[in-house]
């Protein structure tokens, strides 16, 4: 089949990559409002047209159509480079979710294309006699290739390329503003703490090219799987590696892999601990917050966790759920106490994307990515609402100072309402019309994900999944239970041949399977899996058995933070919008202008169909690819698993979630709109008040200072760093030179002695010859060079005999 | 061809002994572009490995093209051979020597404006020579011959470092050329050694010969004499790594020097004289010195071309000559490259002057290279040949970019400049490329190399284990690096300008942006066409070594 489609896709990279050498060889040219059109239609207009076609005929091709297509992209990747004996290719990954993330991003990226013509006009005109109105599209353009190039990576290897290239944008953009104070150390702060991300990546790529012999997606998985099931690579029992008599096995290096790879997410995902970048991050341009800093790249490290589900192991999976869960709840809380609206914005986001993290680490894949779209569309229009105040007040962003803006910016006050009902999970459970549910894309994403929680943290044991990971016998047991018991789940049909092979996984992977991989009573249910099964066990029959339950603790966080992050939100749409004035010189010249609230109600639109219909499915068909993952629970799509019926949407009526959660959060906008107008209706009187109680003191403060993270780093880390280096500078020069030097004092005495000696032997023919050069350049030859070679020669027979005697003396004592 | 390419420089020093002073720098300029066109003849034949790998590689190790052999000293048995040629290996060095050469002596056109401006011929005549030797020593296949080159680009260099460099610039020369001397001598000490030893070899095959062609006793006595004491050794490179008896004499555990296992100790007083050059930690101290106190064309050079020269050496003579010894050495090799990346990076991230910090990241540069080779998998020699190559690159556009913002401000510390994006923008966009790419971000040259080793280092853990820690460690180098870079990118070009009224900066010159931008482009280029810049020359002759030493 001809790859028409990845062929559109990989086109969309090269009218980015072009505008942005246009616009870095000829901006200045340009000049200052095409620059920024320029920007638009070809750094996203042309992309946003070609994916769009992408995107409809995707939507309208069937299933058996898309594996075909995806297969004719996978098989005409081009050669790109030799590393080793491998090739490593580039071309297309055309499924669902590329697909969907393609469009998203092109959509969303170009109404931030479109704001930003409009906030650009009026900002960073000319410094020092330059205009840098040419440089931001440059960079946007760049960003947007990037960008693009990283959805539509097929392989490992690209995806760290793009990767990387995403977070200089991100650099660059971030210190747009280079001539402050604030922006440099911003910029800096957010490529270092990504590099330390990448720095586990790179430990992920190696693992994984290793063990895996590929980095090619498709390739990494199918080989994980493979050696999975055969007891081979990765997981072949004898495979341990012993570092300096340090030895683990081969699940254990899985586990690494799946977090080394994973810790690349958590720099560009801002995970905790290395959330401290984002914030600062907001000293870029606003736009660049919605679209880099919130809407996609960011973004970027929970669609590196889909991509690489399929190679994590329950301990990996369970890492990513914790770090999300920490995320999730602790940066919502500080958002509450933020003034300026980007950083309460920022923070906002934070917890936002733990909630996706957190989604895939409970194997809420499709949960996961639907609320990063949906998260993408709110959020990007709550930031551009943000620059449209910003703008408008004339780069106040400190809400204090705010209030009662509805008047002056109408349109900016109700989308920015529409986003914070949508981050808030606005909907009216149980109304729906057919398929049409009511609600705005929050309610549905982040209920789908805590549905998934909750199942995982309660339901648990009547899919097949145990809190003992080490009682392997009783695991097995139960699983076969867990297979005959539940007869909803329509396993029934193939429990018979399979149940024995599902015991061995998961009497083979329980809980901490390093260990259980070597033990004999596993290999033991390997022969009678074997036996019993009358085929070898395939890997997809051991899907979620070997997955320990969810801590409840984890979810009872995600519940807290579905109540905190209402109340946050409303309190920050009160403190702009209503209420009176609190500065009424901000408030006069406050204005709002066309070309920035288009793309807010473009937004606003979009947020309010929610995104439902047209990516949803398209989820849900990617989410299938995912279930293939054979040792972490995968999504709907395999609702016939019971396993991964527990994560798909359409619950039996008798156990569906979704009725816990309706009692549980389904009000919580409610009432967090409530206590938000309880206290901040009429400004900030009522929140000092609060906030100067005793244990509410203390809190308020912890959390201003964000839990003192920045103070330890720079303590920890920045200070740390310099003061190792300034150690080895020091030994450089105090110690490995000192030692030169002294060598050289001391074969110069000898010099001195010895030197008739030697000067009677010839040596002095050599000199003559050299200081007869030495005389054409007299003029600037200060010292005569005669003594220096002199020296030279023989500081260079001791220093060899030396070390002549001391190489033989070490290999003798090494037997060499 | 390749003889003209190698002396055409030389040639160029003669003619500038006789030009008038004022035409002094234009034949130098016109020689090193001439010789950079001229080395561009060797492109076809390698860009023929694309198509027919076979014809520009061969079968074997030693596939050479643009061969010149000539008797050159004979005496007694000692046959020295003036013998060069080009192949996968020293293709991309050569092109990379006349390219940078050409670049740093455009650079040089300034020498006018210098502190020390005087003996304009003389300095040109010495760069001119310095480039001969360099393209010597990456030609040279005759053992003797690649010493005698390797020693005369020596001393060009200690006095263009002694002569026109900076306020400690005889300390930093001596140190130079000390440090290399003392390679050097260790490198003739091996250089002797194994003459001998395969003379030894060669004489025992040729016993081997006698015996098998059922010579008598007598004549079995004198086959023995002949080769133990008539027959002469070899200085041939390519001979001693595919000569059957010679390989196995040298690798023979009953083959010693001063009573140690020859290929061992040979390889090891090899690779040192190759580390010094490198350069690798410890003996790294000259390189600082010597690159804050000489002049920036020379820092260009000297990063550029000169330190390629001992990851050159390891590729030439170390690993094909002594394959078995590389096993032996592997785990310390590989631990002084992962010391020398951590440290330099260290290092360099302590230091307030522009230039040394740009030295020592080339410390931390260049132990990537010592890793790759190290580890002795494909993915660790082509990374480490990338490496080389990208940091012939990115080096000296880094040393050139601080050697534009000295003639103006005649001060490096970083400390005091600061907004140079505002005031320079196009130059602050081409320092950042330079230094994007020296802190190895894909789709700049900097990364391919880092990468290549990285994963190959893990890689390489299936045979020993000890190279997953060591994989480790050296990534963490790639956070040291970003800090060290970023943190001068902050301090030097970002933030407000320093109000300085005495030292106005000013836009880059139309000379320094020709210089820049080739350097830029090529960063560009070869991060994004690794196999087109690189790989499609390189790789054939690579995996031959590597054949060699059954690694593949």
């Amino acid at each position: 089949m001809e790859p028409v489609l990845a062929k559109l896709l990989a086109a969309s990279l090269i009218t980015p990559f072009l505008t942005f050498w246009i616009l870095v060889l000829w901006g200045p040219k340009i000049g200052k409002p095409r620059a920024g059109w320029v920007g638009l239609i070809g750094g996203m207009g042309v992309p946003l047209a070609l994916s769009a076609v992408v995107f409809a005929t995707w939507f309208f091709t069937g299933p058996q159509q898309r594996a075909e297509l995806t297969a004719a992209a996978q098989h005409s990747q081009v050669f790109w480079a030799q590393l080793g004996s491998f090739d490593v290719t580039f071309g297309v990954k055309l499924d669902s979710l590329t697909v969907a993330m393609h469009f998203m991003v092109c959509f969303i990226a170009f109404w931030i294309f479109f704001f930003s013509i409009g906030y650009m006009s009026g900002h960073a005109d000319c410094v020092h006699h330059q205009s840098k109105y040419w440089r931001f599209f440059a960079y946007l353009a760049l960003f947007a290739f990037s960008m693009l190039g990283l959805v539509i990576s097929p392989s490992l290897l690209f995806l760290f390329i793009f990767w990387e290239l995403v977070g200089l944008c991100s650099y660059l953009l971030i210190g747009f503003y280079f001539e402050t104070d604030y922006a440099p150390p911003a910029a800096m702060k957010a490529f270092i703490t990504n590099r330390v991300g990448d720095f586990g990546f790179i430990i992920g790529l190696g693992i994984v090219f290793t063990f895996l012999g590929t980095l090619d997606l498709e390739g990494a998985a199918a080989a994980f799987k493979t050696q999975l099931a055969t007891s081979t690579g990765l997981f072949a029992p004898q495979v341990t590696v012993p570092i300096f008599g340090w030895t683990f096995s081969g699940m254990t290096l899985a586990t690494l892999m799946g977090v080394g790879l994973f810790c690349g997410a958590m720099g560009k995902s801002a995970q905790f601990p290395l959330h401290v970048w984002l914030p600062d991050a907001m000293a870029g341009p606003t736009p660049v917050s919605a679209l880099i800093h919130a809407a996609t790249m960011v973004a970027a490290g929970v669609y590196l966790v889909a991509r690489v589900f399929r190679l994590l192991t329950p301990d990996a999976q369970m890492f990513i759920a914790v770090i999300g869960c920490i995320t999730l709840t602790f940066m919502a809380l500080i958002a509450i106490v933020q003034t300026d609206i980007k950083k309460c914005l920022a923070y906002s986001t934070l917890s936002q994307l733990g909630y996706m993290i957190f989604g895939m680490g409970v194997g809420a894949w499709t949960a996961a990515l639907f609320h990063l779209i949906t998260h993408a569309f709110f959020k990007a229009m709550l930031f551009l609402g943000s620059g449209q105040v910003i703008e408008g007040c004339h780069h106040v962003q400190d809400m204090r100072r705010m209030g009662g803006l509805r008047t002056k910016m109408p349109v900016t006050c109700w989308t920015f309402f529409v986003g914070v009902l949508a981050i808030a999970g606005f909907g009216i459970p149980g109304l729906h019309l057919g398929h049409w549910k009511f609600g705005l894309g929050g309610f549905f994403s982040k209920d789908e994900i805590l549905a998934v929680a909750y199942d995982r943290a309660y339901n648990w044991g009547r899919f097949g999944g145990h809190s003992d990971g080490h009682a392997e016998a009783r695991a097995k047991g139960e699983a076969r239970r867990a297979y005959t018991e539940e007869p909803a789940g329509g396993g029934a049909r193939r429990a018979e041949s399979d149940a024995g092979g599902r015991g061995v996984r998961l009497a083979a992977f329980a809980g901490e399977g390093a260990e259980d991989v070597q033990s004999p009573a596993a290999r033991e249910g390997d022969v009678h899996g074997a036996e019993g099964g009358g085929h070898h066990a395939s890997a997809k029959d051991g899907v979620a058995s070997g997955i320990r339950a969810l801590p409840k603790w984890m979810f009872w966080f995600a519940i807290l933070t579905a109540y905190v992050t209402p109340f946050y939100m409303f309190r920050a749409w009160w403190l702009t919008f209503m209420g009176k004035p609190r500065d009424h010189h901000v408030h006069e010249h406050a204005h709002e202008s066309k070309m920035m609230t288009t793309p807010l109600v473009v937004l606003a639109v979009g947020t309010l169909v929610s995104s439902y219909f047209l990516f949803r499915p398209m989820l849900s068909h990617a989410a299938e690819a995912a279930a293939d993952a054979p040792l972490v629970v995968a999504v709907d799509g395999e609702a016939r698993e019971p396993a991964a019926a527990l994560l798909s949407l359409d619950h039996t009526p008798e156990r569906d979630p979704h009725k816990k959660l309706v009692g549980l959060v389904g009000f919580a906008f409610l009432i967090g709109f409530a206590v938000s107008w309880a206290i901040y209706r009429n400004g900030l009187d009522a929140a000092s008040r609060i906030k100067a109680i005793p244990p509410f003191n203390l809190l308020h403060t912890l959390l201003e200072r964000k839990y003192y993270f920045d103070e330890l780093y720079d303590f920890l880390w920045v200070r740390g760093c310099r003061a190792v280096a300034a150690v080895c500078a020091f030994i450089d020069t105090w110690v490995i030179d000192l030692v030169y030097n002294l060598l050289s004092g001391v074969t110069e005495r000898i010099a001195a002695f010895s030197g008739r000696v030697l000067d009677a032997q010839g040596v002095d023919g050599f000199v003559n010859g050299i200081s007869e050069t030495a005389n054409d350049l007299a003029e600037v030859l200060r010292k005569p060079q005669t003594g220096g070679i002199r020296k030279y020669v023989l500081w260079s027979v001791g220093l060899v005999t030396a070390a002549i005697a001391a190489l033989i003396a070490a290999m003798r004592v090494n037997g060499g | 061809m390749l003889s003209w390419t190698i002396f055409l420089p030389a040639i160029g020093a003669g003619l500038c002994l006789f030009a008038p002073k004022g035409q002094v720098k234009r034949i130098a300029l016109a020689t090193t572009l001439a010789t950079f066109v001229l080395s561009l003849f060797l492109l076809p034949t390698f860009l023929g490995g694309v198509e027919n790998p076979e014809a520009t590689f061969g079968t074997r190790y030693g596939t050479m093209h643009f061969v010149e052999r000539a008797t050159w000293i004979t005496a007694e048995s000692f046959t020295i051979e003036y013998f060069v040629g080009v192949d996968g290996l020293s293709f991309p060095l050569l092109i990379l020597t006349t390219l940078v050469s050409f670049l740093a002596c455009w650079a040089s056109w300034n020498f006018e404006h210098w502190k020390i401006n005087k003996g304009i011929r003389t300095y040109f005549i010495l760069f001119l020579l310095l480039e001969t030797g360099m393209l010597g020593v990456f030609a040279a296949l005759d053992f003797f011959l690649f010493y005698v080159f390797w020693e005369v680009m020596l001393l060009p260099m200690y006095f263009l470092i002694g002569v026109w460099g900076g306020p400690r610039k005889e300390y930093a020369a001596i140190k130079f050329f000390l440090f290399t001397l003392a390679g050097s001598v260790l490198m003739l000490v091996a250089l002797v050694a194994m003459y001998f030893q395969s003379a030894a070899a060669i004489g025992a095959a040729m016993t081997q010969e006698t015996l098998r062609s059922g010579a008598q006793s007598a004549g079995i006595a004198s086959g023995y004499v002949l080769g133990k004491f008539l027959t002469g050794g070899t200085f041939d490179l390519i001979e001693m790594a595919t000569n059957d008896a010679i390989v196995q004499h040298f690798a023979s555990a009953g083959t010693t020097f001063l009573g140690i296992k020859f290929a061992p100790i040979m390889f090891i007083f090899l690779f040192i004289g190759f580390a010094i050059k490198l350069p690798s930690f410890p003996f790294h101290t000259w390189l600082p010195d010597a690159h804050v106190e000489a002049p920036t064309p020379i820092s260009m050079i000297l990063a550029g071309v000169l330190l390629k020269m001992g990851g050159y050496g390891f590729l030439r003579l170390c690993y094909p000559i002594f394959p078995t010894a590389g096993e032996f050495w592997a785990f310390t090799l590989a631990t002084v490259g992962v010391i020398s990346i951590l440290y330099g990076a260290l290092c360099a991230m302590a230091q307030t002057d522009f230039k040394k910090l740009v030295a020592y990241s080339s410390v931390s540069h260049m132990g990537y290279v010592l890793l790759g080779v190290a580890i002795m998998s494909a993915e660790g020699f082509q990374g480490a040949m990338f490496q080389m190559l990208a940091h012939g690159i990115s080096s000296p556009m880094c040393f050139f970019l601080v050697g534009v913002v000295y003639d103006r401000a005649h001060h490096r510390d970083l400390n005091r400049f600061g907004g140079l994006w505002l005031t320079m923008p196009k130059y602050g966009t081409m320092a950042t490329i330079g230094f994007f790419a020296s802190l190895g971000l894909p789709g700049l040259c900097g990364f391919i190399g880092e990468a290549w080793v990285l994963i190959g280092t893990f890689r390489a853990g299936a045979r020993w284990d000890w190279a997953y820690p060591m994989a480790v460690l050296a990534a963490a180098g790639v956070i040291l690096t970003a800090g060290y870079i970023l943190w001068t990118i902050k301090r030097v070009y970002l933030g407000h300008p320093h109000e300085d009224p005495d030292h106005d900066m000013p836009e880059a010159t139309a000379r320094e942006m020709g210089i820049l931008a080739p350097f830029a482009v090529l960063c560009i280029v070869m991060g994004v066409f690794p196999s087109q810049t690189v790989f499609n020359y390189c790789n054939g002759t690579l995996n031959h070594i590597l054949a060699m030493m059954g690694t593949g």
